[in-house]
C-alpha cells in the first residue's frame, strides 16, 4: 500500500479493517492514531466497526430460524431408509 | 415382594440408523441454525444438515462416544459449509473478482469520505452488548444484503474465526482480493446499520 505520511480517510479505513484481525506495523499504527485524532468521521467509523464486530457473534444465538414444515420428517425418513 | 428393576441395555442393540435418528432429534435444530446463519438459504441449510446426518450414518462406527456428539456433528457440517462456499466462489469468474470495485464508492478522489457516506454519530453506548432481538434481526438483514463473496468472507472471519490466510486458501482467492472484499463488506454493513437501526 502506497501511503504518504498523512493518511487519507480511505487509507485510514483500510488500516482500521486490517487492525481488526492483524497487528499493524509500528509506522501504520502511528499514522492511524494521528489521523484518528484529527478526523471525527474516521473515529466514528472505528467505534462503529468495533461495535459491529463485537456483537456479530451473538447472531448465532439470537436469530432463530426453523426448518420448513415437513422437512425434518423427510430427513428423518431418509436416515431410516439407509 | 419381589421388585423387578428394569435394566438399561447399552446402545449395542440399536441399529446405526436408529442411533443417528436419535442424534437427529437432539441436534438438528441447532445444526440448522448454525447453517442458516452462514448460508442464508433455507433449502440449502436443510440440504447441508441432511448431508451431515448422512455422513454421520456412514461414519457412526468411527465415532467415539467419549467426544461430544454436537462437536462431532458440527465439525462435519462445517466442512460441508466450506465445500459450499468453495462452490459459490468458483461461480464467480476470476475476472469479476479482480474487477470488484474497491471502496471508491464511499470516498472521493482525494480519499475523503463522500458527504452522504460520512459516519454519523450513533447515540449509543458502544461498549454495550445488545440484547434486543430487533437489533439482531436488522443486523442479519444487513448481512444478507452483502454480495455472496462478501458474505462468505465476512462469515468465515467473524463467525468461525478463520485466519485470513486460510480463508484465501480455502476460497482460492488472493490476499488483495480478500481485503477488498472484507473492506467493502464492512463499509456496507456499517452504513446499513446506520440507516436501518440507528436512524429508526
Amino acid at each position: 500500500m502506497k501511503m504518504g505520511l498523512m493518511l487519507s480517510c480511505k487509507e485510514t479505513s483500510e488500516l482500521i479493517i486490517k487492525k481488526d484481525t492483524e497487528e499493524l506495523k509500528f509506522y501504520d499504527r502511528m499514522r492511524l492514531m494521528m489521523h484518528l485524532s484529527m478526523c471525527k468521521f474516521c473515529s466514528l467509523f472505528e467505534k462503529q466497526n468495533n461495535f459491529i464486530n463485537s456483537n456479530i457473534k451473538a447472531l448465532d444465538d439470537k436469530v432463530v430460524k426453523e426448518f420448513e414444515p415437513g422437512s425434518k420428517e423427510k430427513i428423518l425418513q431418509n436416515i431410516k431408509n439407509n | 415382594m419381589k421388585v423387578t428393576k428394569q435394566v438399561q441395555m447399552p446402545d449395542q442393540t440399536k441399529t446405526d440408523s436408529e442411533r443417528v435418528s436419535e442424534l437427529f432429534k437432539s441436534h438438528a435444530d441447532y445444526l440448522f441454525n448454525f447453517a442458516i446463519t452462514r448460508v442464508n438459504d433455507t433449502h440449502i441449510a436443510e440440504d447441508l444438515v441432511q448431508d451431515t446426518f448422512m455422513a454421520a450414518l456412514r461414519n457412526i462406527k468411527n465415532f467415539e462416544s467419549r467426544s461430544k456428539e454436537s462437536t462431532w456433528l458440527t465439525a462435519i457440517l462445517k466442512n460441508k459449509i466450506i465445500d459450499y462456499y468453495r462452490k459459490k466462489v468458483r461461480q464467480y469468474h476470476k475476472e469479476s473478482i479482480d474487477d470488484l470495485r474497491s471502496v471508491e464508492d464511499y470516498f472521493d478522489e482525494d480519499g475523503k469520505w463522500n458527504k452522504s457516506d460520512r459516519p454519523q454519530k450513533w447515540h449509543i453506548n458502544y461498549n454495550e452488548n445488545i440484547e434486543q432481538k430487533e437489533f439482531y434481526d436488522i443486523l442479519n438483514n444487513c448481512l444478507n444484503r452483502l454480495n455472496e463473496l462478501q458474505r462468505i468472507a465476512f462469515t468465515m472471519k467473524h463467525f468461525d474465526d478463520i485466519k485470513s490466510e486460510d480463508i484465501c486458501k480455502e476460497l482460492k482467492i488472493t490476499s488483495s482480493n480478500y481485503w477488498v472484499i472484507i473492506h467493502r463488506a464492512k463499509l456496507q454493513l456499517r452504513k446499513c446499520m446506520e440507516v436501518k437501526w440507528v436512524n429508526n
